[in-house]
This record gives structure tokens, sequence and C-alpha cells, in this order.
């Protein structure tokens, strides 16, 4: 069984008399370990996808399957659970709790697990300064640049070894070296850790250096290539 | 974890420090004013029993059971020893004082006026009434008086035209139907504020005013002083229970002969009209409660519902993450509860203090009230209100307020917890 598995998923939103269709009808599989990219236009859908998968959303038809769990069928609650503990988000932006430190925003998730505070500090600590914020652990999000901060948010994301992060436009609001930068991070990560990776990105320069990139249009999928540039859907 | 929900709550609410201060400061001057208010009741209902009772009322009062009917002269009974001594030992109780009461005429040779006469045992009545404290001119009684002594009200002795020095006829028809008459020596003058006794009272030794009356070793009443104002209603029913059983060979008012008991009446049977008003002045700061609260609920609401709203990104990433609705919707209530607990122990500090202070030195209404004394109900009232702090009275404010606070927080908790990750985070409603 692959680790994800969205069929026939369409998302139609109802914005009073009118109907927007987000997704019409996607077929996607993603295997684990894969490091994976969801690409296309604005308004494509990536979005909508990328919350379908992580539970944030609901398919108006069609079914999600995540690590062989149904999560299009879960509620608000179950799905939250099940986001806490299998699957690492990281966002556009704004990710960090403001009120938070370095150190406490990277250890939130497993916080939320239950994870003793010694093991959270063993985990942690060395990971921050694997991705370069050794001396910056105790600054607040406000103290710290774009690139640090979605640093944080990927130790964060990482530090409880799920099995799967979703990353929606994870270098949107950074400038090119430097989001080269955190998708060489994550990609070291992925091999490092063996977590599956699915973020989307409209900048070719973030989507060269995935393995596989599915091109979504109008809802979608358009395209599926691997490494190679051969044509695999 | 716990402790991350309240690190995260009480760092949300230092976040915004001018903010949360000042909703904090409209909780703590809610509270604190409730809390001085309180004792401030407190403090002027006491002094308003005290202006009722301690003059000359006392706090428990027991008569004859057919006393109350109508007041006469022989509506009298001998105050046994055995029976004074079952009194004084009744618990709460502070002395016990044997009086005489009745109608005649006081006056000189030019000028007369109904008077009551009030005969008192010396040594007792100071341990009951204030009356000795009263005296405006002159001297009190003296245990040592030969009898002869006569301590008058302001009014009355104006009215008649006597002063300290002066001599005083006294007659009156004693209780078998007799004239008693007497020539009495004005000792000492008395200003109380109860127009009762200002304007009509003499008051002399038991003795002589039981001479006067032809009644032997009997008395009309007996009263009664509490160790504190709120045991009347306890000690008159003890001394109720004590004397159930006891009856008194008496005439009736149709002339044949019949068994009495007695009657023991504290000053809420006594007074009732004053009794109804503290009981209505304690009721209706309900009302002050809820105006107070009222508006202080508007400002938490108001603050709390503008950081949940302007969190609504950063809470959609939490749930994002894997924080559950539930965990959400107690860091936001939390938050609340902090704020409004913070808010009301600044108020606990402040009105508490005030109160305290007000307690020890009096708050002085003369900015309500023209004179340093004034008259209510007939009562004399000291325009320097001394508080009464009270635990239910601090407490009472803060414990109202709590369900205000969980109110208040429940709407923002609620709509934080219920938001729709996927929107909130893109930004949209
Ligand atoms: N909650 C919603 N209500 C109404 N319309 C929505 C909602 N969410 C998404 N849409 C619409 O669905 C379509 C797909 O949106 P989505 O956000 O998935 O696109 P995207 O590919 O992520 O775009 P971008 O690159 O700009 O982030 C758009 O037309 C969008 O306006
Ligand atoms: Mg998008």
């Amino acid at each position: 069984m692959s680790l994800i598995e969205v069929s026939g998923v369409e998302r139609t939103y109802r914005q009073g008399e009118v109907e927007v269709h987000a997704l019409r009808g996607v077929d996607v599989t993603v295997e684990g370990g894969e490091f994976s990219a969801l690409a296309g236009p604005s308004g494509s859908g990536k979005t909508t996808l990328l919350n379908m998968i992580g539970g944030l959303d609901s398919p108006t038809a069609g079914t999600v399957d995540v690590n062989g769990s149904r999560i299009s069928d879960m509620d608000r609650s179950k799905a939250a659970d099940y986001r806490l503990h299998h699957i690492g988000f990281i966002f556009q932006a704004y990710n960090l709790v403001p009120v938070l430190s370095a150190y406490e925003n990277a250890e939130f998730v497993m916080m939320l697990q239950g994870v003793p505070k010694a093991e959270r500090r063993e985990r942690v600590v060395p990971m921050l300064r694997e991705v370069g914020l050794e001396g910056m652990i105790d600054r607040k999000p406000s103290e710290l640049s774009g690139g640090q901060q979605q640093r944080v948010a990927i130790v964060r994301a990482l530090a409880s070894r799920p099995k799967l992060i979703l990353a929606d436009e994870p270098t949107a609001n950074l400038d090119s070296e430097t989001s080269a930068d955190l998708l060489d991070l994550m990609l070291e990560l992925n091999q490092e850790y063996g977590t599956t990776f699915l973020f989307s990105s409209h900048d070719e320069l973030v989507l060269e250096r995935a393995r596989r990139v599915v091109r979504l249009r109008s809802g979608q999928i358009e395209s599926d290539q691997r490494d190679s540039d051969e044509q695999v859907a | 974890m716990g402790t991350m929900i309240l690190k995260l709550a009480a760092r949300n609410l230092l976040r915004n420090t001018w903010r949360s201060g000042l909703t904090a400061g409209g909780i703590a001057v809610a509270v604190g004013l409730l809390i001085w208010t309180n004792a401030f009741v407190e403090g002027y209902m006491a002094q308003m029993i005290e202006g009722t009772t301690a003059v000359e009322l006392g706090q428990v009062q027991i008569h004859r059971g057919d006393y109350a009917d109508q007041q006469a002269i022989y509506k009298s009974f001998e105050p046994k020893p055995e029976m004074m001594e079952s009194i004084r030992s009744v618990e709460g109780l502070e002395a016990v004082a044997p009086r005489v009461e009745f109608f005649g005429l006081a006056g000189t040779e030019r000028k007369s006026q109904t008077t009551r006469i009030l005969g008192v045992e010396v040594g007792a009545e100071k341990d009951v009434s204030l009356l000795d404290d009263a005296i405006e001119k002159g001297r009190w009684l003296e245990p040592s008086d030969q009898g002869r002594e006569v301590v008058l009200g302001q009014s009355l002795a104006r009215q008649i035209g006597v002063d300290v020095g002066d001599e005083l006829v006294v007659i009156a028809q004693a209780q078998d139907g007799s004239l008693g008459n007497d020539l009495l020596d004005v000792v000492g003058i008395v200003k109380t504020q109860n127009n009762m006794i200002d304007r009509q009272t003499a008051i002399v030794p038991l003795k002589e005013a039981q001479f006067l009356g032809a009644l032997g070793g009997e008395v009309h009443e007996l009263a009664i002083r509490t160790k504190k104002p709120d045991q009347a209603e306890a000690v008159a029913n003890t001394v109720r229970q004590r004397l159930a059983d006891r009856r008194i060979e008496a005439i009736g008012d149709d002339g044949e002969p019949k068994k009495v008991g007695f009657t023991v009446q504290s000053w809420q049977d006594l007074v009732p009209e004053m009794n109804q008003m503290i009981q209505m002045s304690k009721s209706s700061i309900w009302i002050y409660y809820i105006i107070i609260y009222l508006i202080a609920a508007l400002g938490i609401l108001n603050t709390q519902r503008m950081s949940a709203l302007e969190r609504r990104r950063e809470f959609g990433v939490i749930q994002a993450i894997g924080m559950s609705p539930g965990r959400l919707f107690g860091v936001v209530m939390l938050e609340t509860v902090i704020l409004s607990l913070f808010g009301a122990l600044l108020g606990v500090l402040a009105g508490g203090g005030l109160s305290i202070y007000h307690a020890a030195y009096g708050f002085d209404m003369g900015i309500f009230a023209s004179h340093d004394t004034f008259s209510m109900l007939g009562v004399g009232m000291s325009a320097h209100v001394y508080f009464i702090v009270t635990l239910e009275g601090v407490l009472q404010p803060v414990l109202a307020l709590l369900p205000v606070a969980i109110l208040c927080g429940l709407w923002p908790a609620l709509s934080s917890a219920n938001l729709d990750p996927a929107s909130a985070i893109a930004g949209r409603q």
C-alpha cells in the first residue's frame, strides 16, 4: 500500500451563488520516502490538495488515505490527532507561535504528543544545530529571519519523526538563494530520516530539486514527472 | 503539557501588555469597588443597628406577655434573682438591666410637660445602653445617688425651662391608682439624636421610679446587650426558651386574675422597619453587582474577542500541526480566567486595602451630609462610617466574577476552537 492514496477527489466550494471547482477528480499516490512537489499556477488547487491529504479539509467526492487510514472520513478532533502523530506541516510564513522561543516552537509538536522534556531536548537541540540555528534557540520568531523561521518550522515538523511532511509553498517568502538552501536541507533530512516530503511551489528553481513533480491545472493533474523527465501518469 | 498551556496563556496575555493591563485594571476596579461597597454597607448597617439599639433599646427586651398590647404601669413583674441568673448565663449575652417605664407629668410651678419616666439600675444600665455617654451637661446618675436625682432629655429640659441644678416636680399615677409625686434635682442633660429620649424622657434611679409608681420591687422591662449585634436573634431565642414555662399571677384588663408569660423580642422584632431597611439594602446590592459586572463583562469580552480574532491564523497553524480543538479551547479559556483572576487579585488588594483603611480611620460621608451627625428614621447616625471587612464581603465579588469571566471567555474560546484551520491559514473568514 502507498503512503498516500488520493482517488477521485473533487472539491467544490460554494461562494454564494457561485460554485468554485478547486479539484475535479484527482488521483495520485505517493510512496514512503518520496521527495515530491506539487506545481501549477495560482488557483490550480495545490493548497486544496495538500489540505485534503492533511485532513484540514474534506473532499466533496472521492477518498484520501494516509498510511492506511481514511483521513477523508475523520472528524475534526480525530484528524487533528492523526496529524499530531503522523503528519508534519510547514506553511508559507508565520508558521511559529510568536510568544514561544525557537526552541519552544521546535518542541511544540512533541510537547503536544506528551514526549518527556528530556527526550524533547535531546532531539530538538541537535536538529536546531543541524539546520544552522545554534545560538539562536532562545530567540523569539520576531528576532529570526524568514529563512531561519522556516528552519525552525522544519525542525518542529520533523522532530516528532512523522512519516509524512506536507509543506505548502515553504519558500514563497524567501529569496532564491535562501530557498535553495532550505530545499537542500529538506532533501538532506529526507535522506537522513527517510521522511516523505510533499511540498508545493511555483518556483522552478525549487521544483528542480524535487524527485517528482506533479503539475496541477484547474483542479486536475496535468502531468506527473519523475526525476529523469519520463512521463509516469 | 499543563505547564505549556499555562505558559502559552500567560505569554499571550503579556504579548499585549497594554490591553491586558487595561482589562485587568477594569476588573480590579469592579471587584475592588464591590469589596469596598460591601465593607461600607456592612459598617453602615452595623452603625444603624448600633444607633437604633445602643442608646436605649438594647438588642433584646423582655416584657410581661400582655405588655405589648397596651403598655400600662400595672403590667410589671418581679425580676427574681434566679430568673435573672438564668438569663445572665445565656451564651452571647453581655449584660442585662431592669427598667421601669411609665408616663407622668414633669415640670415647675410655671410649666409642665407629659414625660416618660425611665427608671434605671445605674450600675447595670451602664453595661447595656449608652445613655451615660450621651451626657451633654452636668453628670450621669451615680450608684451612690440617694434617689432624688434626674437626668433630662435636652429638648424636654429646654421646653420645661429647667437646667442642671434646678428642681423638678414629677407627678404620676401609680399602679394602685394613687398619685405619686416627688421633688427631684436635675443633675444632667442628655442629647442622643433619639427623639423619644431627647424630647420626652426623664431618667431616674430605679428605686425612685418604683417609689413614684408604687411598684415595690417590680419592673417593666429587662434590656439585654449582646456581645455582638448579630447575636440578637440567637440570644432572644435562647432566653425565650428559658422563660417559656414561667408564668406570673396577674390581673387582666377586665379585672379578672390570670396567668401571663413573658415576651422576648430582639431588636428586629422591636423595630421591624429598621430590620426591613437593612435587609433591603443588603439584597439590593445585587443590582449593583449586576451593573458593575455587566460593564466589566463587556470589557473582558471585547479584549478576548479581539485577541482571539487577531490570532486566527496562528490558531489555524496550531491546529494544523496537531493541537486538538479541545486543547485550544482550554488555552483561550485559561487566558480569560488568568486575566480575570489577576484583575480580581488586584481588586482584592486595592478594595480590601482601602476598606481596611476605612475600617480603622472611618470614611467621612460629610460630602453627603452637612452635619457631623444626622438623624435617620429617628436614629442618630454619625457621618463617619467605620467599615466592616468580612471574609464573605471580600470573597463574594471574586466568586461572582468567576462565572462572568467564564461566560466572557466562552465565546472567544469556542470560536477559536471551531475555526476552520484551512481558511484561517489562508486568511479567509
Ligand atoms: N475556502 C474556499 N472557498 C472558496 N474558494 C476557495 C476556497 N479554497 C480555495 N478556493 C478556490 O479554489 C481554487 C484553488 O485554490 P488553491 O488555494 O488550492 O490554489 P493554489 O494552487 O494553492 O493557488 P496559489 O498558488 O495561489 O496558492 C481557487 O480558485 C480558490 O479561489
Ligand atoms: Mg496555495
